[in-house]
């Protein structure tokens, strides 16, 4: 009696606990129940594209799209647990700087097979597919945009204190780095020290790293450039000399100096421009803005798309990417409605005659960012950019540019930190 | 025959007392089925994890003995982390336990009979039920460089001159997560000690008061050593819970600058999420962590069980 | 020689208040500062510091929102994991706690002995795996992972048997035993009522404790709408809210409000229930 009783409770009592929480599980899971396409994504791009573009296009779609977004800081962390257990959302977004992780990790659906978007990526930029394929040569993931990096600067605080305000006397000025720190000297003496040629050191750290040959990893060794032991240096002396305001990057301080006049420029890629620079400068700075190349050709960011091995809405997700990243009436609307840089070469040949940038004075921006894109070198992207970056940041080029370590220290640091989060990588140390 | 029936039916009473006992299962099995299932298996998971070699996107391992324990004992990061939650919990608990008595004296000192008693009690107690997630977040956006509140203050009132970027220095930083760890448990603490004092036979003061014995000596002489099991059992679970100390450097620094307020927990967290996901690695800390919690259980447990069965 | 030594304790205990006023406000301050900010603009609360609530809580609103703050979700979902696991918390450590008070069995003391020893330990130290174990179940995203360990809580049954030790004596069920009645129906009609006041305090203690569960959640739980309390404040420190401070306190306040709530009308109970000891949060 008691036995049954007392079993008929707890059953009850586990029942609805299961019940309930599988019940809210149901409704917003992340599989999404069987007609919802599933999208996680870090930038809300994504949306625009999806909810503005792509189902104007397709309004009679028999299912749903859910797209989820996560801050790009978080988005590994909740990813990574759901890789290899088919719970895997089906559509997934991946940023440059962890791309590869998912890329090179098998659980990516082949592209290929898709007739739409093997067909439609013949004309994708070689790097963007470069960073899309696996080892073997696979395409699992592709981009609507191509990110090359450039130089903005402010055009009246060249004239007043450089005595030149054109893009080309300008990037004769800046074509190399000692030109650009001496441009830098000569603006802060010019100014009195009021004005930085730029907000921080990661007006550097792209520029610089953004344009090495080799990874971060070879062969399961770790490689230090000698572009990051340049860029070790060059952020030193910059801060030392108070060349550089040496604001926290993406912080309040950054932001604000698009709009004072306290920054000459920012070292930023493509989508800098519609998504930083625009919106910050605001009508304080609008049209004041030029491009140049600066003193490095990079790359920095943009955004991949792929789709889950695990995912029972292959099809449909295709069809998404096939859009989002090969359909040149979108890619051609896109380009001309935000600005970006878009990664498919017909359309930017297409595009790029007549363009003209209001915010960077009618510049054609389109032109010059179409040119550095053959420049582009995709070898340095490996699987753990993202990770080792921010360990770079942290131990190396935070401390050591603002003079709180020595030199050996940092670079020990470095690898020391690299050792502890991938131990089976050879970092050089004894 | 009246009699008779009255002694059947006691024998009958008692016989379905005895009866019952083996119910006691039944109602203790729950919690042991849960006990099982989500604690004592993930326990040996986690032992069996330690064991193996698993890390990144791999779900399974090969078997390699003790190296990922011999790893750790080798490993900077590992020690610093060791180190770091030890010093975080002496420079945080020495002056808590500290003001924790000198609070616990004054509220049962008979002869200052201070006031409102309730409502400050209360008051201390209060920051240990907000979220330690929310409260890192609020240190850390009243710390913030340049023009956090802090900075304002400090240099609204001429302390400083130029705003100062507390979380670029490691003496900083720890002293911000040790005075939040302070700040959260001393009214706890002190509560605690209060209810320690309160409990000790009342005749040993009468005593002391007849013998002309002040305030101070009589808890010098007589409280404090009578004091001395629940300090210690005060000690320990401050111990026991410094060893797990997460949420707050987690979100103030994530264990920056320089690794200076990485955690044993943090460090654990670190290697099972970040970076090649050394998830067997992360399980082998987390057995040191285990075993050193268990030395640490041990001891309460004898405390305790003295205590309760005296009482029983 | 008296009143010399009255007014040295009169002087003692106008110290000991100032120091108590001093200690008072080191525990509100940084609460009403970051309250006080939640209404005021980035410019504002850039500019200097104020004790007086400003007017701009309702654009910080709308800017918290609009980043995808989504609050009544995080409230709902912490609720619903602190209540659940409260009320299994409860009515298991009392189930748990009576069986080892009232029944004599053989495996008694070495059940009430392996209780007593886990008081200690912390849930956190086989997380690994735990998370390991729960993704192979496929509960990763699930509150189960959340809600049903809390039955098997031994701080909470060890309060409830020390508790049921002082008020039971079985005369309290014999007549209901007498009368036939199940061994269940007399935990649950003739118990349960009488250890109310031991519920209330450990319920409250439960509660707070699940909802200011950080670490587990942070593991377990990936899917955004389900997200707890703890895990949307983290998300205040991602790049999103970086230059908007205003909405950032909003934010934080907004994760605290409830317990400021809950201590107000209840730090009587708790504090009562520390007293008790035993409670470890």
């Amino acid at each position: 009696m008691l036995k049954k009783k007392l079993g008929v409770t707890i059953g009850a009592l586990s029942t609805l606990v299961i019940l309930s929480s599988c019940g809210n599980q149901g409704a917003v899971g992340t599989d999404g129940g069987d007609d919802s396409l599933v999208v996680w994504s870090f930038t809300d791009e994504i949306e625009d594209i999806i909810n503005n573009y792509y189902l104007e296009d397709y309004s009679d779609l028999d299912y749903d799209i859910d797209i989820v977004q996560f801050p790009t800081e978080e988005f590994e962390r909740i990813l990574d647990p759901l890789i290899g257990t088919g719970d895997e959302p089906d559509v997934i977004l991946m940023e440059q700087n962890f791309a590869k992780k998912y890329i090179d990790s098998g659980y990516l659906t082949d592209l290929e097979q898709f007739e739409g978007i093997r067909e439609g990526s013949q004309s994708t930029y070689d790097y963007v597919k470069e960073v899309g394929s696996q080892e073997d040569g696979t395409l699992v993931a592709n981009a609507w945009q191509a990110a090359p990096g450039a130089f903005f600067y402010r055009y009246s605080l060249a004239e007043e204190y450089l005595g030149v305000s054109e893009p080309e006397d300008v990037q004769a000025l800046i074509s190399d780095w000692d030109g650009f720190v001496d441009t830098a000297r000569q603006i802060r003496d010019a100014s009195d020290g009021e004005v930085y040629m730029i907000a921080s050191v990661d007006d550097l750290r792209f520029a610089f790293l953004g344009g090495r040959e080799q990874g971060w990893v070879v062969d399961d060794e770790l490689v230090i450039d000698d572009l990051a032991y340049e860029l070790l240096e060059t952020a030193l002396e910059m801060n030392e000399e108070n060349l550089l305001l040496d604001a926290p990057a993406s912080g309040a301080a950054y932001f604000a100096g698009m709009s004072n006049d306290e920054i000459f420029g920012y070292s930023l890629p493509t989508w800098g421009l519609n998504f930083w620079l625009e919106p910050n400068g605001g009508e304080a700075t609008a049209g004041d803005w030029r491009m140049v190349q600066g003193p490095s050709t990079y790359f920095r960011g943009g955004t991949w798309v792929g789709i889950s091995e695990s995912s029972e809405m292959k099809e449909e997700a295709a069809h998404l990417i096939e859009y989002a990243t090969t359909d040149q009436d979108f890619l051609e609307r896109w380009a001309n409605d935000t600005g970006d840089i878009v990664s498919n070469e017909d359309v930017v040949e297409e595009v790029r005659g007549d363009y003209s940038n209001d915010f960077l004075g009618g510049q054609n921006h389109y032109a010059e960012f179409a040119d550095m894109i053959d420049d582009i070198e995709a070898g340095f992207v490996t699987e753990f950019d993202q990770t080792i970056n921010d360990l770079f940041l942290d131990h190396a080029l935070t401390p050591y540019s603002k003079g709180e370590v020595e030199f050996d220290t940092a670079i020990r640091n470095f690898r020391q930190s690299v050792s502890n989060l991938f131990p089976y990588i050879e970092v050089g140390l004894d | 025959m009246q009699a008779t029936t009255e002694q059947s039916g006691k024998k009958r009473k008692l016989a379905k007392i005895k009866n019952t006992n083996k119910f006691g299962y039944w109602f203790i099995l729950p919690f042991f089925i849960v006990f099982a299932g989500f604690n004592l298996y993930p326990t040996l998971y986690t032992l069996y994890l330690a064991f193996v070699d698993i890390s990144g996107f791999n779900f399974e391992g090969n078997f390699i003995g003790f190296q990922n324990f011999s790893y750790l004992v080798t490993n900077n990061l590992f020690l610093q982390a060791s180190y770091n939650t030890m010093l975080l919990w002496v420079i945080n608990f020495i002056p808590q336990i500290g003001l924790a008595l000198l609070l616990a004296y004054w509220f049962t000192n008979y002869q200052l009979k201070l006031r409102a008693q309730g409502f400050f009690k209360s008051v201390f107690y209060f920051p240990n039920i907000i979220t330690a997630a929310s409260v890192a977040v609020i240190f850390f956006t009243l710390f913030d460089y340049p023009r956090g509140p802090v900075n304002m203050i400090l240099m609204q009132t001429g302390v400083l001159e130029a705003p100062f970027d507390f979380f670029r220095s490691a003496f900083a930083t720890r002293s911000i997560v040790a005075f939040i760890q302070f700040w959260m448990w001393y009214g706890q603490t002190s509560i605690v000690l209060t209810a320690g004092i309160l409990s000790i036979d009342k005749s040993l003061y009468e005593a002391a008061v007849i013998d002309g014995a002040t305030a101070w000596q009589t808890f010098r002489r007589i409280t404090l050593p009578l004091l001395k099991p629940i300090t210690l059992y005060v000690l320990i679970t401050s111990l026991v819970g410094g060893l797990q100390m997460f949420d707050i450097p987690r979100l103030l620094t994530d264990g920056g600058p320089n690794n200076s307020v990485e955690t044993l927990m943090t460090y654990i967290f670190r290697q099972a999420i970040e970076g090649g996901r050394n998830v067997s690695i992360a399980a082998a800390a987390s057995v040191y962590l285990l075993i050193l919690t268990i030395i640490l259980s041990a001891i309460i447990f004898f405390l305790i069980r003295d205590k309760s069965e005296r009482e029983a | 020689m008296m009143n010399a030594n009255e007014s040295k304790i009169k002087k003692q205990r106008i110290l000991i208040y100032i120091f108590f006023g001093f200690l008072t406000l080191l525990s509100i301050l940084p609460f009403w500062i970051v309250i006080v900010n939640a209404t005021r603009t980035a410019e504002q609360i850039q500019q200097g510091l104020s004790l007086i609530p400003g007017t701009n809580f309702m654009e910080n609103w709308r800017i918290l929102r609009d980043g995808g703050f989504n609050i009544f979700q995080g409230y709902g979902n912490s609720f619903f994991i602190a209540f659940s696991s409260t009320a299994l918390s409860m009515y298991f450590s009392c189930l748990t706690a009576y069986g080892l008070t009232v029944y004599d069995f053989k495996l008694k003391r070495p059940a009430y002995l392996l209780i007593m020893f886990m008081i200690m330990l912390p849930p956190q130290v086989n997380i690994i795996g735990f998370y390991r174990f729960m993704v192979n179940l496929g509960l990763l995203n699930s509150y189960i992972p959340l809600i049903v360990p809390a039955a098997a809580s031994a701080p909470t049954v060890f309060f409830m048997k020390q508790y049921l030790q002082t008020i039971y004596h079985p005369a309290l069920v014999d007549s209901a035993r007498i009368d036939g009645a199940s061994e269940l129906k007399i935990f649950h009609s003739i118990v349960l009522p009488l250890m109310r006041p031991a519920i209330a305090t450990m319920s409250i203690f439960g509660f707070v404790q699940s909802w200011n569960n950080f670490l587990m959640p942070l593991m377990l739980i990936n899917d955004r709408s389900r997200f707890t309390l703890p895990m949307l404040v983290q998300l205040l420190t991602t790049d999103t809210y970086t230059t908007q401070y205003g909405s950032l306190y909003l934010g934080i306040s907004m994760s605290i409000i409830p317990l400021i709530l809950i201590y107000l009308f209840l730090s009587k109970h708790i504090i009562g229930g520390v007293t008790a000891g035993g409670v470890k949060m």
